[in-house]
Formats: structure tokens, sequence, C-alpha cells
């Protein structure tokens, strides 16, 4: 018998701002829902998933290969116009409050709902408007089968509407190096001081600094 | 790979079944996911006949080691997976043609896709079940029936043998609950506050009508979104889909 | 797990910040950073966790934690935190002669245990789903509640274990929690921990959230709670017997030889049982005992889970009646109480001769269909 004490992390921290984003869309259906997220273990990799992915810089990866830095992962789709880049902002908040000498050991990874919309020229593009320097972004573009696994290890619940847009969960998760879940905040526009302290332990914790 | 057993699972095991063909057509789902939505198109598919059976799961656990009971990465299941399992590729004596259970929604993926197909998306498992109910021309009260005391005892139900030979679909309702890849989704357009946060009593938006049957669908959906994907119990399998060539 | 209490002088600026003139306790204990006090009531508990782990020891824990009609006696001064268990799993139990039925239960019973803290005490709250185990609870099991021994001595309801995987909840009334996150589901195999405060005093039911709650509760998912107050009943030092009686309705059809939930006659309320403490016999073949001339209090809890109740005891009155049982709450001279589904009163009558008291749903077809029992009084002894 395996010793397990698996934790699974409360859903949310900040679920009355999660609710109260909502029903600015509740008398919209154009608009997409936003979604509880579900629990998730904290106790193992997400690494473990070996699906292939697209980068948008056209090159085929596996999610395992970005072990060793900590990585701060959020799920969009391009063609969202209200959370979505709210998120993609969020990302770039955390990143900016990190102290200078951080900055380069983290990488944002920002992982696409939308497998027919999103191809990786599409997301070059959606990269661009956001542009911190090449190295700092890594959006990925999947296959179904696969996003929904990595959306499930995450806790990102997400559905597709018949129009072809997404209602999803808005959540930004930092990874350790070595794939484990550390920190996530739920909901939109959310203070990135919890994310930012997870970032900087991880770095610290493992010098990578140093290096 | 192929969806095809190799020859020796052949030999050792019974032949399974062909998938069968799921017709598509108009579909008016007994739970309404999404307020704007009242029916559904549904595209041809086809399904397997019957849950997936420990040999054949058996048989996929040989080929792919890295699924066997004592491999399986600790994040794709809850510490359960094939419990029973007397060994790592030996299933339970008198377990051959029962419907595997004990293994979570990555496991069934991982099978699925090991064969060539897919889990079902909810839609499409329950797509089935309503021309299954119609094929078996069973009453609306006796399917209630048969899924309420399925909840009542679940155990006595999923230990049974299943009709390896079927030629159409077959325990549908009578055997295990089953995975579909979309599991989680118990919700609804414009509200966060869905059926998967467990709010007390407010199924009744949900619903088309309040007659037995739906309400029998709607205990499945729900027992079946409260899940988690690493969740293995003695009561839950998956039967797999294939998408049409 | 941070632990420290804060001063008097903390919760009086708590309270003040909150711009609320209650009377704030000087001993008020704040467990957690969350934490904040109005009218003397703690809220703000931390989140729920939500984890997996190997337990396997007893299903029922916490010294306050009894089989009814029992309860325990609460044998400290002022407050305490309380650790509770209480697993859910399924068990087959009997219900009527020759009727049982596979049940989802908190504890392995049909009601589940009764908890009794003091208003103001601090509960805090596990329960592990073990719907895939057979769990044992007629056997004494070190650490266990006194429940456990009382199970095993009164073997009415046949418990025995049976395996039924299902997710399930804990929604305590007895608590003001946000119940989102308190009153989680939780699949099989995982634990949920929580805390609460018994802020209000009064006799609660606690069931199983999950949705179909209609079919959680019916199929045994539910308890009571009794929080005594603080200054207590103004008849404390009177009473010479205290017991709790949970009423429910059971929906229940033939299946070859065993019965099952049968939802129509839920959804149309129409019981095949009605019973007081989970079966048509429990207070008749255990009858409530006093002797003449003796005060008995009785916490009634109808736990529906649809149907009412009409409270009465055959050739007594109730002097003393408190609604919900918060002492505020007093009415006197009541032949009959009515309760809806998850409402309760404490009532407390004279036992005025030697003799048999029948109790019962007044409410006939309720009556009929089980929900009867009987109080037993010998001779007067002061
Ligand atoms: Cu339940």
């Amino acid at each position: 018998m395996k010793p397990l004490m698996i934790a699974i992390a409360a859903a949310s921290l900040v679920f009355g701002s999660a609710m109260a984003q909502d029903h600015s869309h509740h008398h919209n259906h154009k608009d997409h829902t936003t979604l509880g997220a579900a629990q998730v273990s904290q106790e193992d990799s997400i690494y473990h998933l070996d699906g292939e992915w697209q980068t948008h810089t056209g090159e085929t990866i596996q999610l395992a290969e970005l072990q060793g830095q900590p990585v701060l992962v959020s799920m969009i789709y391009g063609s969202c116009t209200t959370a979505c880049p709210v998120l993609v902002n969020d990302a770039r908040r955390v990143y900016q409050a990190l102290p200078e000498a951080y900055r380069k050991h983290v990488k944002l990874l920002m992982v696409s709902f939308d497998q027919d919309r999103d191809t990786p020229a599409a997301l070059a593009e959606y990269a661009n408007k956001y542009g911190l320097g090449e190295n700092v972004w890594l959006f990925l573009h999947g296959q179904d089968d696969n996003i929904r696994a990595l959306a499930t290890l995450l806790g990102v619940r997400y559905r597709k509407r018949a129009d072809g847009d997404f209602d999803h969960s808005n959540l930004v998760t930092v990874l350790d190096t070595k794939g484990r879940i550390v920190q996530r905040t739920e909901g939109l526009n959310r203070p990135v001081d919890e994310a930012v302290a997870a970032l900087m332990k991880v770095i610290d914790d493992n010098h990578l600094m140093h290096h | 790979m192929t969806k095809w057993l190799s020859v020796f699972g052949f030999i050792a095991v019974a032949a399974s079944a062909e998938p069968v063909l799921v017709t598509g057509g108009k579909y008016t789902p007994a739970i309404l996911l999404d307020e704007s939505v009242q029916s559904l198109v549904m595209e041809d598919f086809k399904l397997d006949a019957t849950p997936v059976t420990y040999a054949q799961y058996l048989e996929f656990v040989k080929a792919n080691p890295k699924w066997q009971r004592a491999h399986a990465a600790a994040i794709f299941h809850d510490g359960n997976y094939l419990i029973s399992w007397p060994g790592n590729t030996e299933i339970p004596k008198g377990y051959a043609e029962r419907a595997v259970t004990e293994v979570s929604w990555f496991a069934a993926r991982a099978y699925c896709s090991a064969k060539g197909g897919r889990l079902p998306t909810l839609d499409e498992w329950e797509y089935a079940s309503s021309q299954y109910l119609q094929q078996q021309q069973l009453s609306d009260q006796a399917y209630a029936q048969m899924l309420f005391g399925r909840h009542s005892n679940p155990t006595a139900y999923s230990q049974q043998p299943l009709d390896v030979n079927s030629k159409a679909l077959a325990h549908m309702h009578n055997r295990v609950n089953e995975w579909v890849e979309d599991f989680q989704l118990m919700l609804t357009s414009g509200d966060n506050n869905d059926i998967l946060s467990s709010s007390c009593g407010d199924s009744a938006r949900f619903m088309a009508d309040f007659g037995d049957a739906s309400y029998a669908t709607f205990f499945r959906y729900q027992s079946r979104s409260n899940y988690r994907a690493q969740s293995t119990t003695s009561t839950l399998g998956f039967r797999c889909a294939y998408d049409m060539e | 797990m941070k632990s420290f209490v804060k001063t008097a002088l903390a919760s009086a600026l708590l309270v003040s910040f909150a711009g609320c003139t209650g009377v704030v306790d000087a001993n008020v204990p704040l467990k957690h950073d969350s934490e904040y006090v109005i009218d003397g009531k703690i809220y703000g508990m931390p989140k729920a966790k939500i984890y997996r782990d190997e337990y396997n020891g007893p299903a029922v824990v916490g010294d306050y934690v009894t089989m009814v009609p029992h309860l325990a006696e609460l044998d400290y001064e002022g407050n305490k935190e309380h650790e509770v268990r209480m697993d859910v799993f399924s068990q087959n139990v009997e219900v009527a002669p020759g009727v049982s039925y596979n049940a989802w239960t908190f504890g392995g019973s049909v009601p589940g245990p009764v908890l009794h803290v003091r208003e103001g005490d601090r509960v805090v709250f596990k329960m592990k789903n073990r719907s895939t185990e057979e769990v044992v609870i007629t056997k004494p099991f070190k650490g266990a509640a006194p429940y456990y021994n009382q199970v095993a001595t009164n073997q009415l309801q046949k418990h025995k274990p049976v395996v039924a995987p299902m997710p399930h909840s804990m929604d305590f009334h007895s608590g003001t929690v946000a119940a989102n996150d308190k009153w989680a589901t939780i699949a099989p195999g995982e634990t949920i921990e929580f805390e609460w405060i018994a802020n209000y005093a009064g006799t609660y039911m606690y069931h199983c959230g999950t949705s179909s709650v209609l079919m959680h509760t019916a199929m045994g998912q539910y308890g009571a709670v009794v929080v005594s107050p603080k200054e207590g009943y103004p008849t404390d030092d009177q009473v010479d017997q205290e017991y709790v009686i949970v009423q429910s309705e059971l929906y229940l059809e033939q299946m070859g030889d065993s019965y099952i939930y049968d939802h129509s006659a839920a959804l149309a309320r129409d019981p095949s049982h009605v019973v007081f403490n989970g079966h048509v016999s429990s207070l008749s073949e255990n009858p409530l005992k006093a002797n003449e001339g003796d005060r008995v209090r009785i916490h009634f809890l109808n736990a529906g889970p649809s149907g009412t109740s009409s409270f009465h005891v055959i050739g007594a009155i109730f002097d003393m009646v408190w609604a919900e049982g918060d002492p505020r709450n007093t009415w006197y001279g009541m032949q009959t109480v009515l309760l809806g589904a998850s409402s309760s009163a404490t009532v407390e009558f004279i036992v005025p001769e030697e003799g048999v008291y029948k109790l019962v749903d007044h409410e006939f077809a309720d009556a009929e269909r089980g929900a009867a029992g009987a109080l037993y009084a010998g001779p007067r002894k002061k």
C-alpha cells in the first residue's frame, strides 16, 4: 500500500469575487460563463502527461520539457474577448511584480482550449500583442484530448459552447520545477502577491539564481 | 495500435464484439446543460456494445506496463486503482467477463486511446442511451426502477457478467456507471452556481420534465460529475467511442 | 495549524470595527486569523480542507456523540472544542420487521449519531467518504464515540456493511458558514475537514446536501445536533430524563427480496414508512423510561425529508416548549407540536402517573405507518 496523504487544495481562495465577476455576464449569453475551478492534487507532477503540443514558434514539445523552472500557467482561447485577455494580463502582472533578477527564471505558459481556431500562427500573433520578449511567453496549441487532460489536472473546468466559444474557470496556477501545483489564484484581476511569493520561493528553494 | 486485441488475447479471452454504429440524429437531452440549447444534432459515431471487460483491460495493461497497478503514476488515480487485482497482470478469479472497474478517468482514456478510440462525450453516451431505451422498449418506469435499483445496490449489479458477444448496445444501465470524456460538466449557462458545486435541491431548473425517467437520468449525471478524474470505485467502468472513418 | 486565543481587547476591537454594538463575551476564543465576532458569536471559519488519507479507524469519534435516543451529558464548564468524526458509508439496515434496505448513512445508522455541544462550542469536524468500503459498526472500537457501544447493544436495525460508492456531503444546520465551501461534496475515498461554531442554541438537523438531496436524505443521511443553551434552560435542575427523537419518512418499494428507494413515492410524498429513530419499533422495542412525577425533556427533530410531524404524547401535556430548542422561543401548555421538515422543538412534560404513554405523530396516516412509540413510567420515587 502506498503511503499517501495527497493534499487537494480547497477549490478557491477568492470564490466570492469570482462569483461577483460572473454577475456581469448574467444576462448576456454571448459572453462566456465563469465556471468554478475543480479541486486538484498537489502531490504529483502534471508532467506525467505525455501528449504533444505545438508552440507559437512552431516547435513540437511535451510538457515535461518545462521541468527545471517554475511555470505560471493559465488556460485561455484566442478569440475570447472577455476573460482571456485579463488572464493573460494577470500573468503579465505577476511577471512584472517579480524582482528583476527573478524574472528570467520564470516561464509564462498559456494553453489554448481551442484546437480548431488557435493555430500556432494565431497564437504567435497573440503572443506578440503581449510582448515581454521571446523567452518569456509560451503559447501552446494541442489536441482536444490533451487539452482536456491538462485542464483536468489543473482543475480548470471548461466546455465548448455551440457558438464555438468556451465556458471556463479563470485560474492562474504556479507550478514548481517538477511540475507540481504550488499555488492557484482563481478569478480575474486578483492581487498577485501570493503567486509572486510562490514563484520566488520555488526559485530560492532550487537555488536557480546561482546557476 | 488498432482496436483489436492481439491474436493471443483473442484465444485467451472471449472475442470482443465490433463497436456498434450509433446513427446520428436530433436529440433532446433530459437534462438541460445549457438553458439556451433545447436539442442537439448528433453525428454518427461508434460505441462499444458493452463496457470494457476485465479480460480486455488485462490485455491492455500487458501491452502497456505503465498502466499496470504498481506502475500507474499517482497523479492519475486515487490510490485504489485496480486494487482487487492479485498482481500486475492478473485479474481476480472469475472476473474475466465482468465490466472492469477500479479504473480512473485517466486510465479509461488511455485504454480507449490505445484501441484507436476515445471516451464518448456525455452527449454521445446519453444519446446512445436514449436509442438503447427505444430499442429495448423499456418503459420510463422500468428504466427508472432499474437505475434506482442499481443505485440502491450497485455492487450486486457491477458483479454480473456481461453479454460479451452482444451485437447491439447492451448493459447501458444495469452494470456500472460509466466514465465520459466531459464527466465534470453539470452546469448551465448564466450562473456560476452549477450543480457540481452541490447546491441543495435546485435540480428543477436543469430538467426538461419531472418524470421518473428524467430524474433517474439526472441522478446519473449528478453522481458522475461529483467524482474526481482520479476516482476509482468498484462500480464505475467505461466503454469507448470511435469516430467514423 | 495555528491555535491561539485572542484577547478580549482584540475581540472588542474587531466588533467595533464591524460597527456593531453587541455585548462581547470577554472569553470568546478566536482560533484563526479569519475569525471575527458579532454579538458574541464567532464567524469567519477557515476554508474546508479536502484530502485523501488511509484512515480506517472508528467511523464515529467524539466524546459527546451518541445513538438516538441517548444524549451525552455535558460534563464540562463553559466552552470546549470538540473533535468530531462521522464517516459516510452504506449499511443495510432494517426499518420494519422484514424490511431492510441499503441505506446511505452517517456513521452507519438511520438516523445518524446525535452530537451534543454547548452554545459557543467549536466543532472540528472530519468526514471520510468510505462508501467503497465495508465498515463494521457493531463491534466496540478503541477511540470510538459512545455511539459505538450503544449500537452494539441495540441491534434493532441489524446493521450489515455494504459497498455503495457514491459522492456525499455534510450540511450541519447548526453551523453558520459558506455552504459552497464547508458543505462541499466529496468523492469516495476523500475526507473533508472543517470547523463551525455552535453560535445558536437549539436542536438542529444535519444531512447530506448532495443532489438529489431528496434521494440522499431519503436514503438515510440525516441526524440531530443538540446545542444546549449557554445559560441552560430555566428548568434544567428539574429535568429527570432527557431524550432525542428524530422522525423521518422512508420511501421504499420491494424489489426481489429486498427494498429499494422509490423515487415516485418520494416525489408524491407517499411514504412506505414513517419512523421515530429509524425503525417502526424503535420506541416500542426499547421504550423511553421515566417514573411517575418525572419531568421529561425530549429534543424532537422532524428530519422529513418532505413531511410534517404533529408530535403528541398521549396522556401528557407539554408544559414547556422551546421552538427549535432556542430558550427564547417559549410556548406553554401545548398538546401537540407541529413541525415542518428540518424543524425541531424541545418539549417537556410531567409524567402524571405510573403507566404507558404513547408517543405519536398525531397525523394518523403517519402514525399508522410507524410514527409511534412509547414511554414506560415506573412508580413515583420522590
Ligand atoms: Cu449523500
